[in-house]
Parts: structure tokens; sequence; C-alpha cells
């Protein structure tokens, strides 16, 4: 049999565009969509969160800030018309909160279910309507239930929908195996910032988390975040001077403040 | 095109009001395939004379022609019961007087009327096929005016001094002369409703056959729908057993005659009744029928389908998780956090804007608050009381990162509250919402709650 001569990287993009090098990112054809973090972008396969697939991240408990983390794509979808559908959120969301930080609230929905095999279902309904910006689902945290069969007909039916898939899962979920595209643990830094850990992506495995700023109800709405187009990525510079115009909470004048951070 | 009901002709004996009624309703449904304009005409004075108007002008491309389409009406009322006295004119009140008078035998003669549609045609009727009372009808006979032509020769200061407005304008109405005191027609809407029964050919408590049968019945109703152009937004199913009945509704967020959607919802639905003995027959009931609007199909996906897959999607949680399954949020103009957000199971559109008390707070004038105020984005059921005073140094498992912010509003209600709250670090690293109720200072409850997360 003759011996093939090697192929170089771009004769090798050029046999189909889901192929990619192991220590390269992956840049498949699906849509991608702006984190609003330059640098989460960065180290995302194709430059934003991946639509038609499902998102994994696993915290270890609620409150470090996971929301906050989503609140820049979370805007841009419902501003564009987007539905954004919650599924068994732990509490109940607070709609002036969720409108300080430029939410639409009329394209919010919450779906609430008392069994955890009904959420189950319900995802998948959700998933199978194709009609959301973004879904976000707190999965149940029995073993049992989501196991990796589930997770894989989850990400079945979340592969033919056009909307961004998120589902919370926690932090111990990291030792299971699961067919979701990208993977993230998020741990809590500060009351502002969150550690951001890709453990799963279509690339290199990546060496060292991310400190990410979480937006606040001023910066969240930062307009160079949404100008770009799909799989762009925002320009340092201009990412930057945002994170440095951002402020944390500034004190009301008429109330006694106390800060220890 | 007039449709004459003779009530005389069958087997010699008048109808009773009930089977004029039938005949009616079973010529409405013959004929309202031809056209939408169909109206229900009865003479004032003599009420057995009844039938209906049918304006075809507009449809005769439909059907290939306006011969084509008399034919048709034609064949269409050759099923009724009773005799039916057909005629052609160019105005209603021509029609209505030569079904009358001169009623077409066949479907050639029929059709050979509509080329005959001049005024003269009308001139030679008699008299008597006018809608008046006996005294201008034997006025007229007295008169020497036994035809439609001699009534026209009379002048028309004379006719109105003599017999009045009304019966010019009926002779106007005619002859196509505008005149306000004719008679007017308007388009007949009928109830529109469905009900069908079906018997099980066996008695059965499985979901399953029970639903197979029940699938039958909304074939026909989206069928009936589907013919009227309506849709519908609810449906009620009857389970009649031995001694007993089980009702079960269906509901749609948006109309629809689409037997796919219902059949979703119904099995769904039908999934959770539990039959205590045999099912013997299923009733299908729709009372409420909106106008479908007209659709413009699009090649590319659209928004509208988007949102026909959500309402869809949504029905159909909500049939198998209950109504509340599907919640939308929606801003409530109140500082206090509890009551600042409705979690409904319906959008409103457009929300008048509530009259506000005098002591409403200034920064939730317009609804939004400003973004300096730290507001967390999940909020518990209840808040969850703490149990002792936090230090703020760590001690306590918080920590202190802003506050405090004073909320007091709605003395003047039953919900008052007076609260500080605090942004705070718990020992997981969570960011709270903590609050110390100072309206219940004095009693011996725990006054420091956790009321959010900053998630």
């Amino acid at each position: 049999m003759p011996k093939l001569p090697p192929k170089t990287a771009d004769e090798l993009a050029q046999i189909h565009p889901s192929l990619w090098r192991a220590h390269q990112l992956g840049s498949d054809s699906t849509g991608r969509i702006s984190s609003g973090f330059a640098q989460l972008d960065q180290q995302l396969p194709g430059g934003g969160w991946p639509t038609c697939n499902l998102i994994e991240l696993l915290l270890k408990h609620h409150g470090i800030g996971e929301v906050r983390f989503l609140m820049p794509v979370l805007k841009r979808l419902s501003t564009e018309g987007k539905k954004l559908i919650m599924i068994s959120p732990p509490h109940l969301p607070l709609a002036p909160a969720f409108n300080q930080y430029g939410i639409t609230l009329s394209q919010l929905s919450l779906i609430q279910t008392d069994k955890p095999q009904d959420r189950l279902w319900a995802v998948e309904q959700v998933l199978q309507s194709d009609a959301f910006g973004a879904l976000l689902v707190w999965l149940p945290e029995e073993k049992t239930l989501v196991n990796p069969t589930v997770l894989r007909r989850l990400q079945y039916q979340a592969a033919r929908s056009a909307g961004l898939s998120f589902v919370f899962r926690p932090l111990r979920a990291q030792e299971q195996p699961s067919p979701a595209s990208l993977r993230l643990c998020l741990t809590a830094q500060s009351p502002h910032s969150l550690r951001v850990h890709l453990i799963k992506r279509r690339g290199p495995a990546m060496e060292s988390p991310l400190s990410i700023e979480l937006p606040t109800p001023h910066s969240a709405l930062p307009g160079l975040f949404f100008e770009h187009e799909l799989n762009t990525t925002p320009r340092p510079e201009e990412v930057q001077s945002a994170l440095d115009c951002r402020e944390v909470y500034p004190r009301p004048t008429h109330t006694r403040q106390h800060s220890l951070l | 095109m007039r449709f004459t009901l003779d009530p005389h002709t069958q087997g010699n004996t008048a109808c009773s009001e009930n089977g004029l009624l039938d005949i009616q309703q079973s010529l409405y449904h013959a004929l309202n395939k031809f056209s939408p304009v169909l109206c229900l005409k009865q003479d004032e004075h003599r009420g057995m004379q009844k039938g209906w108007l049918l304006e075809v002008s507009s449809c005769f491309r439909l059907f290939g022609g306006s011969e084509k389409l008399v034919r048709k009406v034609w064949e269409s009322t050759l099923a009724a019961q009773t005799k039916v006295c057909i005629a052609t004119h160019s105005t209603a009140t021509g029609a209505w007087w030569l079904s009358k008078a001169r009623p077409a035998t066949n479907a050639d003669e029929l059709v050979q009327s509509l080329q005959h549609f001049a005024s003269l045609q009308l001139q030679a009727l008699p008299s008597n096929c006018m809608d008046c009372s006996d005294e201008v009808l034997q006025t007229f006979e007295q008169c020497g005016l036994y035809t439609i032509g001699d009534l026209l020769k009379v002048p028309r200061a004379g006719f109105i001094q003599r017999f009045g407005l009304s019966v010019l304008g009926e002779l106007d109405s005619a002859l196509n002369i505008q005149n306000s005191k004719a008679p007017h027609t308007v388009v007949f809407n009928p109830e529109e409703t469905f009900e069908l029964g079906k018997e099980l050919p066996f008695h059965s408590n499985q979901l399953d056959l029970v639903e197979r049968h029940t699938e039958g019945l909304i074939h026909e109703l989206c069928a009936w729908l589907s013919k009227r152009k309506q849709n519908t937004r609810e449906l009620h199913f009857e389970f009649q057993q031995a001694h007993d009945s089980v009702n079960l509704i269906l509901r749609s967020a948006s109309p629809t005659d689409q037997h796919k959607v219902w059949l979703k919802l119904l099995h769904h639905r039908i999934s959770q009744l539990k039959f205590s003995d045999d099912v013997r027959s299923v009733k299908l009931n729709c009372t409420h029928t909106e106008t479908s609007a007209e659709k413009t199909q699009s090649l590319l996906p659209s928004d509208t389908d988007a949102h026909t897959n959500w309402t869809n999607t949504c029905d159909v949680l909500r049939a198998r998780l209950g109504e509340q399954a599907v919640l939308f949020a929606q801003l409530e103009h109140d500082p206090r956090p509890e009551h600042s957000t409705l979690l409904g199971i319906e959008k409103k559109s457009t929300r008048k804007a509530e009259k506000k008390p005098k002591h409403f707070a200034q920064g939730m004038a317009q609804g939004v608050l400003s973004p300096s105020t730290p507001r967390p984005l999940w909020l518990l059921p209840e808040p969850t009381p703490l149990k002792q005073k936090p230090d703020w140094n760590g001690e306590s498992g918080l920590r202190l990162i802003s506050g405090p912010e004073r909320i007091e509003f709605g003395w003047w209600d039953a919900k008052p509250c007076l609260r500080d709250y605090y942004c705070a670090l718990d020992e997981k690293g969570s960011t709270i919402w903590v609050y110390e109720d100072h309206l219940h200072a004095q009693a011996k409850k725990p006054h420091w709650y956790i009321h959010g997360v900053f998630a």
C-alpha cells in the first residue's frame, strides 16, 4: 500500500469543517453566541457559547454568581425577542433584579415540576419545541435519575434545537461521563468574580482556570458585547475598558454601608 | 339566488316549527360552502315564507363560472326533505319574488334564468308576491294593480301616499333603486357549537382503548372546524359510565383546529384519568369557536412558528404537569420584594397603570430599580430565619458586603414592612440577602432572615 504524504493543517481542515486536531480548538459550523467575556470566548471553541449543544455548568452550591455569569448572553437573547426558559430553578426569580440586568421580562418563562422525572420530561419537551433562545435547567441531583443515558438523550434533543441549553449540575458530577460538548466548573472567587474551569471542550485541556468578573447591573449591558456578530470575539482593549468602568454596587448616599471587600 | 321552503308540500300537512328549523339548518350546511354571504329571509306578513338568500356573484370563478355554480347549488338542494323553490336574479328581492311566483323546475331552467336579469322579468309577476299586509294586497286588487308592472306605472308620489314608504322601498329594492326603506338582510351567523357522542363498541376502562375511540371524535371536530375556518381553545369530554360520568376539559393557549395538537393534549390528560367503572360512551362538546386568522405560509422559519411551537409546548406541559407548571414573570410596582414579582399562568400584554398611593416610593415610580440598588436574582419563597443576630465578622457565618438599605412600605395595608436589608457572604461563599425585621422586633420571634440569593 503506498504511503500517503502527511497533510498540513489547512488540508485537513478542508476535509470537513468539523475536523480539528487535539491541540487546536474545534471550529464546527454550529452557531456560536458570544459569552460577553472576551477571555472566556477565546477559550471556547468557535469563540462563544455553542448552540445545538448541551452546556454543563458544574457548581458546588447555588448563589456563587452562576446566573450573573450568563447575564450578558441572556440579555442579548431577550432583547432579540428570544425566549428564556428556566426549568426548576432553586428559588423564585425576582423580577426587578432581572429587570436591572436588562432582561426583557416578557421573554422569561418558568417551568416548575414537583417530581424529578417530570423535570426531565419537561426539558425534553422544551428542547423538542425548539422555541427558545436559552434554556436553563437545574437537573435533579440523584445519580440514578441523571445518568449518561438520560444526558445523551438530552444532548440528542439539544442538537436538534437552535438555542443555548445550559444545564446546572452539582460539582461532583464532573467525575461522571457526560455527552455534553462543553463542561465548565464554576467556583466562587469573590462576591463579584467567578473562577471558571473548562473541564471538557472540543480542544486541548485547559491548563488554568479563568477568573471572570461578574457583571453588575451597570456593566451587564455594555453595548460593545452585543454589537458583535456571531462567531466573533470582542477586541481585548474594548473589553478591558468595559471592565475598568465596572462599579461594584455604588453606595447610596442615604444609607450607611460597610464593605469588607 | 333564493331558496324557499314550502311547508305545505310534506304530505300536504304543514311542517312543524322544529321540522322547518331542521330543514333550514340542513340547507344552510349544504349552501354555506358556496358563499360566506348567506342571509335568512322571512316575510314579515307571511311568517311561514322562509328561505335563504345566497350572494354568489363574487364566487363564480371559484366554481368554474356561473353556470357550473348554479348547477352545483341545484344538486346540493336535492337532498332536502321538502320542496325547495329556487330562483336567481340580480337583486335579492327580485330573486325572492321569483322563487315565490315562478321558481325554476329544473337545473337547466335555473341556468337559463341567469341570462334574463332584466327588470322586465319581474314586471310580469303578480303583485301579491310582495311582502305586504292583506289590506295592501286587497287594495292592489281593487285598484286593478295585478302585476308588478302595474305597480311601477303608478306615480311615485301617489304610490307613497296610498301604500306607504315601506312598500315602495321593497319595490325599489327589486329594481336595484336605492331606497332607505328597502328591506334589509343580515348575514346569518349561526351559533357554532359542536356536540357529538360515540358509543363504544365494548365497555372498557382501559385508557388506551378509550383514548383511541375518543380520537375519532377529535378528528370529526377538527374537520368541522376546518370547514368553517374556525378554531377553538377548549374541548369538553364526558366519559359516561354505568352510574357515573367523568368529565375532562382540554385547553389550548391559542385557538387551533389542528388535530395533532388536541390529540397530544388528550394523550397526556387521559393518562391521568381513573375510571371507576367501564366507559360506555364518550361525548365531545365544543361550545366556543373563534374565526381563524388568515395564515401566510413562510418559506423560511419565522417567529410565528416559534411562538406557535412554544404555546403548543406550554399546553402539553400544563396538560401533564398542571395549570401552574408554566409561569410568566411580571414586574409589580411594589418595593416589598415578595410583592414585586408576579408569577402568573398568563401573560398580561397591557396592564393599566394602577393608581398608586401617595407614599409610593419615588424610585419605583417607573417600575425600574436604580442599577445601584442591590437586588438578588433569587428570592426565597419564605424568608429563612437566622439562628442568631449576625456580627458581620464571620463568627456567625456571615460577612457584610453592603447595607443596610431601609425598605419601609405598606403601612396602609395589611402587610406592612419595615426592614433593613444587607448583602452578606455566607460561609459557603454564596452572596445572600439578609434583612432585619424592625416591625416585629418587640416580639420574641427571630427577626433576622435570609430573603434572597445573588445567584
